[in-house]
Parts: structure tokens; sequence; C-alpha cells
């Protein structure tokens, strides 16, 4: 088999999927490849927060600058994947208010609007905040899918003839002539390989860039950063919260969907692919969070999840145009005389967009063409339909007696509430086959019990609709249920250990899934637990 | 009102002492909170079907890897209890179901195979006779029978991991079909117990196997999930196996289990008949210990704290699910009399690196340790309340889920703890 495209993008996070769209709209055809699903490295695994640029203020006004002008893009653009909470930097007895008042005539130079308010006022907006409150100011921060940020980029690329390739891992970068001219890639459901070719290779496997371009002899110096947050069962606070000082670990707070996430960590790893969070690390950020919001102690941590941030090694910066202090591009004509490829690393989710702008910019001029970026001011597809979609207003749309058919009432996941429809109509719309890519898009499995019902019911329905990925479905089942526990185990015990064994009595006691022979995808290789 | 014994927790071990007490003709007593496991995941009667846990091999015959394991294995349930009073154990509860139709059946000494609602196998010792045909799924054409107004068994989804079985011929057609109960039933969603209802009204059976004929292809086999009625189970399937002309079996679900709830059934009405006293839905609060002696139990209700009395106590209050045994922080607590339990070392020695891998969780042999009495041990070995014995899943020292030994472990510790508590 071989593909042809105009451009092929390397990695489905925001920055890939960004660039696609970014392609797209220019009147390239892109070709995206991702080795998993959309968004399941550190984009998924990112806080969900769009920032409004105050935790930069003062540690780097450029980036805050930055950030300020994608998040009103993206409140504009992306809509449907925005939930406008808006957040509070507040301040403990132990930050003192040195630091706000700072804060405050930073964000004005810049131009954020900001509101400072009284402990008191804070109170009332948020009643779980901690009653030690001494200063607060309200900022333009929100909440952020980055699940659906990716899918929607991907499907505006789709909408104008790109194509995007899940599972589908590029195992090297093909050069004739000296210029990289395609990749050969595998599709790991099937384990067949092939070739793609096209004018132009952008390199946006973030955190993997290395290991895209180093068959070729070339290198991406990365050291990785580790960032783990925890999950809420519940939304603890409507306001994204962080705390007004220096950045740190363990200081921002962000309602997201039914859910608050708190984090995070920062610890430097070496082995991307088998990273998980440590039970201590999940000590620490409880610490931390109880300050801020004291009640979180009651509550219910549901998994514990870990992104790997990659840093770009500065030492070698001066080689390469750096555009931003947040993200680099790296011209590999320029640096290593290598044509036809860039790469583009570091940045955050907040600043995508920038990003994918630069990127495409770059390779236009490159292939000589003069078509003006314009994915700040086109909408993505759904959201020029409609804006965020609470879960109230889902209610009432799938609420009793709005369906005729009582098969597509049924509710396949009882803590997301999501229906046998919605799951239906996702499958149909985006040709998905297995539960990763559902979980991740529609919220199945996503709730308290950690897909201990509705994984089955998902696969049961995938199985109706004839329709796998993966030869044996059971297989998927079992991988799946190998990826929660990834985030389940860091935090099980209390309440959330009789989850476990609900799940465990399931699937081994019930079905006897774990004597299934058949390896899983994270299998044994792993020399975990020594014991 | 003082009782001979009073039984603490109504999941199966506490069952199965309650009736040896009251077949013994003991004024017996039995609090519970609800019945933990035994509605959750029993479906047949698990022995051992794997030894040593973490050996992928199924074990056809039974009795040489029990034997094995009691002689390798002094803290196993399985060990305190000894083989022979396991196998009067696994009688007195066949015992329980009299001249019912409804029976678990198995061959002596060996394990079944139990197709499950995934498409798997399991190994099972005593199963449901409403599951008796299941095996056929080996060696004949089967059709599997879904509803697509329950969301607790997809029946394309089990037929299809059963096509990849290898024990199966591959070219054995067996397939899914979901019926639409829409013009049978009001109901647009049920729940497990509210099906297995609904299988006992006539009309609804009837309608019901004039659907399913419609959709056979010549199947003499059809496979049904595990809520085929709740009273008259054996009758349900009759009755179905004569209208669409086929055998018919159920399969293990998804929970709630119905075969669970039944069992449940058949130990109240037998319990009520001897005038055993039962207390369900609230939580015993807490044991009051004089003397190396347990006196009374306090239950609370919403009328108040009452202190039940009795000479004896069994205490068979489950493990993490149930509520016998708790994790708080790094520790592991019996909350009811505050036992010390042995637990496995640090909070990150408790869980394997994968979910289902070989080796089970070391978390799940966390528990009691007793003497072969089934009493509770302190940590210097020394009984701590002679007149209290332990049953069922707090005992730890055993991975029912992963050696497949749910059900099995519970019949025996709990028919033992009550022959010792009554010699």
């Amino acid at each position: 088999m071989k593909v042809k495209a105009d451009v092929i993008v390397i990695g489905g996070g925001s920055t890939g999927t960004g660039i696609a769209r970014d392609l797209a709209l220019r009147g390239l055809t892109p070709l995206l490849m991702e080795k998993r699903y959309l968004a399941a490295g550190a984009t998924g695994a990112c806080h969900g927060l769009l920032h409004s640029g105050c935790r930069y203020v003062i540690v780097d006004p450029h980036s805050s600058r930055e950030c300020y002008t994608e998040n009103r893009i993206l409140r504009k653009i992306a809509a449907s994947c925005v939930e406008e909470t808006e957040g509070m930097f507040v301040s403990l007895p132990e930050d003192g208010l040195e630091y706000q008042k700072n804060f405050l005539s930073a964000c004005s130079q810049l131009g954020i609007p900001v509101e400072k308010i009284s402990p008191a006022q804070a109170l009332a907006f948020e009643p779980n905040l901690s009653p030690e409150v001494i200063g607060a100011v309200k900022t333009p921060d929100a909440s952020i899918n980055p699940f659906t940020l990716a899918a929607e980029n991907a499907r505006a690329a789709g909408e104008r003839g790109g194509k995007i390739m899940t599972y589908t891992r590029v195992i090297g970068l093909i050069v004739i002539g000296g210029k990289v001219k395609g990749v050969r890639a595998l599709d790991t459901r099937s384990g067949e390989t092939f070739e793609a070719y096209a004018d132009f290779v952008i390199n946006a496997a973030g955190a993997w860039g290395h290991q895209v371009v180093r068959n070729i002899g070339l290198s991406i110096p990365l050291a990785y950063s580790k960032g783990s947050i925890l999950i809420f069962s519940r939304r603890l606070t409507e306001m994204v919260l962080s705390r007004c000082h220096i950045p740190a670990d363990g200081d921002i707070f962000v309602p997201s969907e039914t859910t608050s996430l708190f984090g995070t960590t920062s610890l430097s790893v070496e082995d991307l692919d088998h990273i998980t969070v440590e039970p201590q690390e999940v000590l620490a950020l409880m610490k931390d969070l109880v300050k801020m919001v004291p009640s979180a102690n009651s509550a219910r941590v549901i998994r514990a999840y870990t992104g790997v941030r990659p840093l770009f090694k500065e030492k070698d910066t001066q080689d390469d145009r750096q555009i931003s202090r947040g993200f680099v591009l790296i011209d590999h004509e320029a640096r290593d005389g290598v044509p036809g490829l860039v790469s583009i690393v570091g940045g955050k989710m907040a600043t995508y967009r920038l990003m994918a702008e630069k990127t495409v910019d770059a390779v236009c001029q490159k292939l000589g063409l003069a078509a003006p970026c314009t994915t700040h001011l086109v909408p993505l597809p759904s959201s020029g339909k409609h804006g965020f979609v609470t879960l109230r207003e889902r209610l009432k749309k799938i609420g009793p007696g709005k369906e005729e058919n009582a098969q597509k009432d049924q509710m396949i996941c009882e803590c997301e509430f999501i229906t046998r429809n919605e799951v239906e109509e996702f499958v149909k719309e985006t040709g998905a086959a297995n539960l990763e890519t559902i979980r991740a898009q529609t919220r199945v499995g996503t709730g308290p019990c950690q897909g201990t019902f509705c994984a089955y019911r998902t696969l049961g329905i995938l199985a109706e609709m004839e329709k796998f990925d993966d030869p044996s479905p059971n297989q998927d089942l079992k991988n799946f249920l190998e990826r929660r526990w990834r985030g389940i185990k860091p935090i099980v015990g209390g309440e959330q250990l009789r989850e476990e064994q609900l799940t465990e009595g399931i699937y081994a006691g019930i079905f006897n899934l774990d004597k299934d022979s058949t390896p899983t995808q994270e299998a044994a290789s792993e020399s975990y637990n020594k014991r | 009102m003082k009782h001979d014994v009073l039984v603490i927790g109504m999941g199966l071990s506490g069952l199965m002492a309650a009736k040896t007490a009251a077949d013994h003709g003991l004024k017996t007593m039995v609090l519970g909170k609800g019945a933990g496991m035994l509605q959750a995941f029993l479906e047949g009667i698990d022995l051992l079907g794997y030894y040593p846990e973490d050996n992928p091999g199924m074990l056809e015959g039974v009795r040489p890897a029990l034997e094995n394991l009691i002689q390798n294995h002094p803290e196993h349930p399985y060990a305190k209890v000894g083989l022979e009073e396991i196998e009067n154990g696994l009688k007195a509860f066949a015992g329980l179901f009299g001249t019912k139709s409804y029976q678990y059946n198995g061959t002596p000494g060996r394990n079944s195979l139990l197709p499950t609602g995934i498409g798997s196998l399991k190994p099972s010792y005593l199963i449901p006779s409403t599951m008796n045909a299941g095996k056929g799924i080996l060696s004949e054409p089967a059709l599997l029978v879904g509803f697509q107004e329950f969301g607790n068994f997809y029946a394309a989804y089990a037929a299809r991991n059963f096509q990849r079985l290898p024990q199966r011929n591959e070219d054995l057609p067996i397939r899914g079909e979901s019926i639409s109960l829409s013009d049978i039933s009001e109901r647009k969603a049920f729940h497990p117990a509210a099906l297995a209802l609904q299988f006992e009204e006539d009309g609804f059976r009837k309608k019901l196997a004039e659907k399913i004929k419609k959709v056979m292809k010549g199947e003499n086999l059809v496979g049904f999930p595990a809520v085929l009625g709740l009273k008259n189970p054996e009758n349900v399937k009759l009755d179905l196996e004569e209208q669409i002309g086929a055998k018919v079996f159920e399969l293990p679900i998804l929970p709630p289990s119905v075969p669970g709830m039944r069992l449940f059934e058949i130990f109240k009405d037998h319990l009520r008949a001897k005038g055993v006293r039962m207390i369900f839905g609230f939580e015993a609060g807490l044991a009051i210990q004089k003397n190396g002696r347990c006196q009374g139990v306090i239950l609370k209700t919403p009328a108040g704290e009452k202190v039940h009395e009795a000479d004896s106590f069994i205490l068979a209050t489950g493990g993490f699910f149930g509520g016998g045994l708790q994790a708080q922080g790094d520790r592991i607590v019996e909350p009811l009399f505050k036992l010390p339990v042995a637990q496995p070392g640090a909070r990150s020695d408790w869980f394997q690196y994968e979910f289902l891998g070989r080796r089970g969780h070391p978390i799940n042999q966390s528990g009691i340790r007793t003497n072969s009495r089934l009493n509770p041990l302190d940590q210097s070995g020394k009984v701590l309340l002679e007149n209290l014995f332990l049953a069922g899943r707090i005992l730890g020292h055993h991975d029912a889920l992963r050696e497949k030994s749910l059900g099995g472990v519970d019949i025996a510790t709990g028919y033992k703890a009550m022959r010792n508590l009554i010699s």
C-alpha cells in the first residue's frame, strides 16, 4: 500500500491536529498519523486548563501574553470545547499578599483583565475554598476538554480532504536524495506496514519527537518531566482555582465536566512509555490541595494520571530558531542539512493554535505558498453550531421520554449518563471501533466505577454493530481494564477499594478474564513488583 | 432474648453457618447489612479452579490439588477445615435444596466448565441446574439470546468470543441475537431481578418463545442471561425448552446475580422454617468483649441501638467488598471487633502492576489469623475470643477470585466454624 498527501503530520495531540487543520484551511491536504488515539499523549494527560496567562505574568510575561491572546481566540473558535468557568487566584496565609500586589500590576501591564475581590466574596463564589483565604483575584481562566479539542481539529482537517490515521505508528522517515519524502508506518491493529509520501513532513510527536527522527541519524535533545494529576468524582468548585504565588507543584484545581482535576507534580523521567503515578505523589498532592480546598479530604479520588512534558534542552537552542520561550520549531534543513522536515517541540495546549500557525507558516514558506493563516477566524466544526454542552443540557436532551426507542435510551454508563444512542452515533460518525477512542471522546468509563459496567456494554454494542478493531473483543476489554488500572492503582484505598473489588470480582470472579491466555498490550515486559 | 448463637453477616458463609446451627437445633439469630458477594458474584460454587493460583492450567480433578494445597498452605482456610469437612460442608449445602427441581450439580471430585456472559469458560464445581446444558456450546451449534432492553448481557459479544475459544471448533456455528421486548412488556429497561420476575409469567414466556423461534436457524441449544426466574427457575427453563424445542441454559452475567438472589431466598426460607431470626439491612456497630469472650453485638437501626446477646458468635462479615475488612490509609482494619489483621507489608505492596495479571493482588490475602478451630488469634498466637468463630472471606490467606474458590471457601468455613462451635 502506498499513500500520498501534500504534508504528513506525525502526532495526534493538540499540536498535530491543530497543524492538520491549519494546513487544510490553507488548501493543503494533510495526512496525520497517530500511534494510538487522538490526544492519547501529553494533550489528554494535561490539566484541561485554558490558561489566562496569569500564571506566568511574573515569571514569563512573553508566554503570558501569548496565552491570553490564545485564550480569547479559543473561546470563540473552540466554544464547544471550552467551559467558561473563569478563574480565581487565591492567597493563603503562607503565600502572603506581596505576590498578589506584583501580580495585579503585571496583569494590568499586560492588559489581562482581572478583578481583586475580598476573601468574603471569594468564599461566596466558592464555598469549598479554605476559610483561611486572605486575598483573591478573579481571572479569565477556563476549563477545556483536550480530547474534544483534538478531535474537532482533526474533524476540521477531515472535512477539507485531510486524512487522519489513528493506531498508525511512524516507524521511519523515507529520505530520497537527501530530502525527506515520506514515512514508513505500521498499522498497529493489523500489523501491516506501508509507505506514505508527501512534499513535506512535520514532526509533532511531542515527547516522542526524538524517536521519529533518530532513524535518519538526527537528534532532538529532550528532557522529560512528568506531571501527575488527581481526578475527583465530582466538581468541588465551579471556577478554576490557582494559588497566588510563584508557580509551583500542586496549586491548580480545575473543574472538568463532572469531575475536578488537581495537579500537578514535576518529576524528571527516563522511560517514556512506562510512566506511572507513585502513591507518594498522590499524598503530596493531597497535602497541597487540602490547604486550598479543605473538603477535598473527604472527597473521592477516582484515579490519577500522568503526562510527560518534553522540555527542549537549552544548550542546543542557539542553533535553532527560537520563536517563543514556550515552544521551539526546529528547521532540519537549516540545522541538519535535511530538507523536507520540521519538528515542533514544547509549548502548552493553550497555545497549540499559535504553534500550528507558526509551523505551517514556515512550511508554506518552504513550499513557496503564500496562503495566510485563518485558524483564528474559522470556528471548529461543532463550535460553529453550539457552545459548551454542560451535563445539565445533556440531561435535558437525553432525559426520560425524549427517545421513542427504549433501546436507544438505555443507559450504558450510569456514572456519566451516556446512553446507547450516544455511543452508536459516535461509532457511526467516526468509525471508532475500540474502547480507548470511545472513552476519550464520550466519557464512557471515566466516572467513579472506571468502566466496570460500561466497558462490557460498549463492547456489546460494537459487537451488535459488527465493528471491532481488535480481532478478539475480550482482548480489547482486558487492555482497557489494564489501562484504567494504571490510574486507579496509585489512589485505590477506602471506598475506591470496594470499587476495585467489584471490578475484580466481575472480571476475575465471574468471567475468569484473568486466566485469558492472550497477553495484553501492557503486559509482562514489566518487571514491576518483583517480590 | 439471648440466643445460642449469633451470626454476623448474611453472605454465603454466614448463611451456611446459620443453616448448620439451625439444623443442629440451636437458637440462632443472623444479622446482615447485605448479602455481600453472594448477590454480586456468585453463580456456581467454585471449589478450586487453579492451583497454584498463578498456574494458568485449569484443574479437572480437584482432590489431588486440594490435598496439595492443604499440605502446603496451613493458613489457607481449606487447611483449617480439612478435606473431609470440606466435603461434608458441600453435602450439607446440597441438602439445602431437598426435593426442589432447582439444584446445584457437579461431578464428584471434578470441575465443570461454565460458559460465561463474555464468552469465556470458567472452572466451577457445583453449578445451578439451569446452567447445566451450557457445556454443550463446545460441541453443538448454539444460539445466544440477549434483550434490547437489558444492558447486562450482549449475546453478539459473547458469541464472538466463544467463536475464538481454543477449546472449540471454529467452524461450529454460534451466534447472538438481541431480541426486543418492547411489544411484549411495558418496561423500557430491566434490572436483572425485574427481568427474572417477568420470566415467571406464562404469557411473557409464550410470546417470547414465539419471537425466539422466528430467529432460530435449527440450533438445538439456546443460551440466555442468568435471569430465567427467581422462584422457579427450573420450571421456567423446562417450559422454554418445550416451547422453542431446544435445550436451554443460563450464562453468568454482570451483577447483580440472579442465581445469588435465588440462593439467598432458598437459605432464607430454610432458616425461617427452622425459626431462625434474621435482621437484614442494618449494620452491626460494635462488639462487647469481656474476659476473652464476646457478650453481645450492638446493632444500629433507625429505632436506636440495641444489644443482641448470645453464647457464641460467628463473624462472617466478608472482605473488602462486604465491609468485614477496611483499608484506612496504609493499615487494614477489622471494624467490628478490632481484630488484628494480617496484611501485606506497605501500601506499595498491596497491588500488582497488572490488574488481571497472572498473580493476584497481595491485598486479597489479608485477613484474620485463626487457630484450627477458626477462633481469632492475636499477634503472639493466643486466642483472643474463645466464643467467636470466623468464616468466609474475612479469613484471608487465600485469593478466591484467582484460584476460583468463591463459594467453596464460604461453604466450607461457614459449615466448619459452626461445627467447631457446637463441639
